[in-house]
């Protein structure tokens, strides 16, 4: 059964953990069983993706 | 033919200027970047720098080769940040724009086209910079290092004295408070175009 609680906490783990490690399918299983669950995943996302691009826009060349 | 670092450094270390001003000259602007985005504002950026290149060239003879020059550049910075932090020395409040950043640049900001892409590059990094003003000197510190240097939690750790776990709370908590910062409008371009989950996962 879904829960919301664990897949959040699921999701942090992921952001933070696991930035270069395989999908994992479990996780996308969830991701697409909730919506609010998918949207929390890719603000988040979205958010690291957007201090990654600043950070490379303004790195050095 | 562009010298080595093993080259500058060897040079540099029998008291040859040019050659650490070389090396000073390749990663400044790195460590500048670092400082500003941690400092928030350019003038204790630009104080940051300097002590921290103060602090490299009186301690280059102390420096083995069983790191990167970069890493152990680095190691400085990140003494010198926890440094300021204690003493409070940077200024509050202060207000900095793209504008000023690029001036340490080659080619400052408004010499470059107006395009669309540059006005959101410029916009983009000044809502992050903002966002990152709302974090601890601490949350900012660790979630630099990992995101935008690429340190593992221990070695954040290990650099900060302190507990990866400590570590990863700041990291977790800066990620929400900068969610929180930044807009929806921003983060529009990014959920407009939905990917894949297996895509969303695959790069975290």
């Amino acid at each position: 059964m879904h829960s919301c609680k664990e897949t959040k906490e699921r999701i942090t783990e992921l952001l933070l953990d696991e930035a270069d490690s395989t999908p994992d399918t479990t996780l996308s299983a969830e991701l697409l069983k909730c919506g609010d669950c998918r949207n929390e995943f890719a603000t988040l996302k979205a958010t690291l993706r957007m201090t990654k691009r600043s950070r490379e826009q303004s790195a050095p060349t | 033919m562009t010298e080595s670092d093993t080259d500058l450094i060897r040079r540099a270390q029998a008291d040859d200027i040019d050659a650490f001003c070389l090396l000073a000259q390749r990663y400044a602007r790195r460590i500048h970047l670092l400082a500003f985005h941690y400092c928030r504002n350019a003038q204790d950026a630009e104080d940051l720098s300097q002590e921290v290149w103060m602090k490299a060239y009186q301690a280059l003879r102390s420096f083995r080769s069983d790191s990167s020059f970069y890493t152990w550049l680095r190691r400085i910075t990140i003494n010198a940040f926890l440094n300021h932090r204690r003493s409070t020395l940077f200024r509050k409040n202060g207000q900095t724009t793209a504008v000023q950043l690029v001036q340490i640049d080659d080619e400052p900001l408004e010499s470059r086209a107006v395009s669309p892409e540059n006005i959101y590059t410029k916009v983009l990094f000044e809502n992050v910079v903002d966002a990152l003003a709302e974090l601890t000197p601490s949350q900012r510190l660790a979630f630099l290092l990992r995101h935008y240097e690429g340190m593992t939690y221990d070695e954040i750790a290990a650099a900060m004295n302190c507990s990866s776990g400590t570590v990863k709370k700041g990291v977790s908590r800066a990620i929400t408070k900068l969610r929180a910062k930044l807009s929806p409008d921003t983060l529009a371009p990014d959920l407009d175009t939905p990917e894949p989950l297996t895509s969303l996962a695959s790069e975290y």
